[in-house]
């Protein structure tokens, strides 16, 4: 079913602050989404490094709820739109689960290229840098 | 890599200091703590930290014991590692190892990249500064964070 911005579009009907409110919010949670599952992808990867087990095991850490992550993330995953979920996925997978990346002082701190002009960096909407590809998330 | 003395002091920060906690129970005291990180200005969205933080418990408690948790983890959402502490005067409920209600918590963030990288080493001299039983009780007796300061120098020394 059309989304009634995409109804009011097609009658004419102008958007309204209220709609725009609506849009950023939604963009908001799928950012704070997109996060949660990359903080969560990291958890699985450290806690599944031989290396790094070790190393906090033998600081006293239990690290024996694994399959609890994996179930984590599989829930959150499905929470996220297919298509955003895709793009997450590429990006992990080209840059070693670091899909998102932060950008401070307009510089995109994945690949240090700087945003051009026009780009603005903004938690109410998902951008990508368009030299790495990356998901923004501005600190 | 070790991380030395100084760092660790100066990695807590004053805003984090919280000697009177009195969440009724674990996941409480994550709250509490992540809301002094989001007041702090440490973070802008404090949703994903708290996420982070309750996921690093399920995958296992951070109660090391003997009352002392160390609540920690990476996030996208954090700029910079960033330490603080609490105490938790009638102890909380935290599944630690030995079972103990938890009194001392150290909270202990990260992003994911660092440079250089000094997470998992601070995280190392954290749990070594609270492995003796006389540092911990000076810990559980700070009313200050000047307190704080000295004891904590004193058990990394």
């Amino acid at each position: 079913m059309p989304s009634r911005e995409a109804r009011g579009a097609r009658e004419g009907v102008k958007p309204t602050a209220a709609d725009a409110a609506r849009r950023s919010a939604a963009a908001r949670d799928v950012l704070t989404a997109l996060v949660k599952l990359q903080d969560l992808d990291l958890m699985i990867r450290e806690a599944t490094d031989p290396h790094q087990a070790d190393a906090v095991s033998k600081m006293g850490f239990k690290t024996e709820g694994v399959g609890l992550l994996h179930a984590a993330r599989q829930a959150l995953a499905a929470e996220v739109e297919p298509r955003l979920l895709r793009i997450y996925d590429a990006a992990a997978r080209r840059y070693g689960g670091r899909a998102l990346v932060p950008v401070t002082n307009r510089t995109c701190l994945g690949c240090s290229a700087v945003l051009p002009t026009g780009l603005i960096p903004d938690p109410k909407r998902i951008t990508s840098c368009q030299s790495c590809g990356r998901i923004l998330y501005p600190l | 890599m070790a991380v030395d003395v100084q760092v660790v002091l100066e990695t807590f920060d004053p805003a984090l200091f919280l000697p009177a906690l009195a969440a009724p129970d674990k996941d409480s005291v994550l709250q509490e703590l992540v809301a002094h990180v989001q007041a702090r200005g440490l973070v802008r969205d404090a949703v994903p930290l708290l996420e982070m933080l309750r996921s690093r418990e399920s995958l296992g408690s951070t109660g090391i014991g003997h009352g002392v948790a160390v609540p920690h983890g990476r996030s996208l959402a954090v700029p910079r590692l960033v330490a603080g502490f609490a105490r938790h005067a009638s102890g909380v409920a935290w599944g630690a190892v030995d079972g103990k209600p938890v009194k001392l918590i150290f909270l202990i963030l990260a992003p994911p990249l660092e440079q250089p990288t000094r997470y998992l080493p601070f995280l190392g001299r954290i749990v070594e500064a609270v492995s003796d039983a006389d540092r911990r009780k000076r810990l559980s007796k700070v009313t200050t964070y000047e307190e704080f300061r000295g004891a904590l120098r004193d058990a990394l020394a």
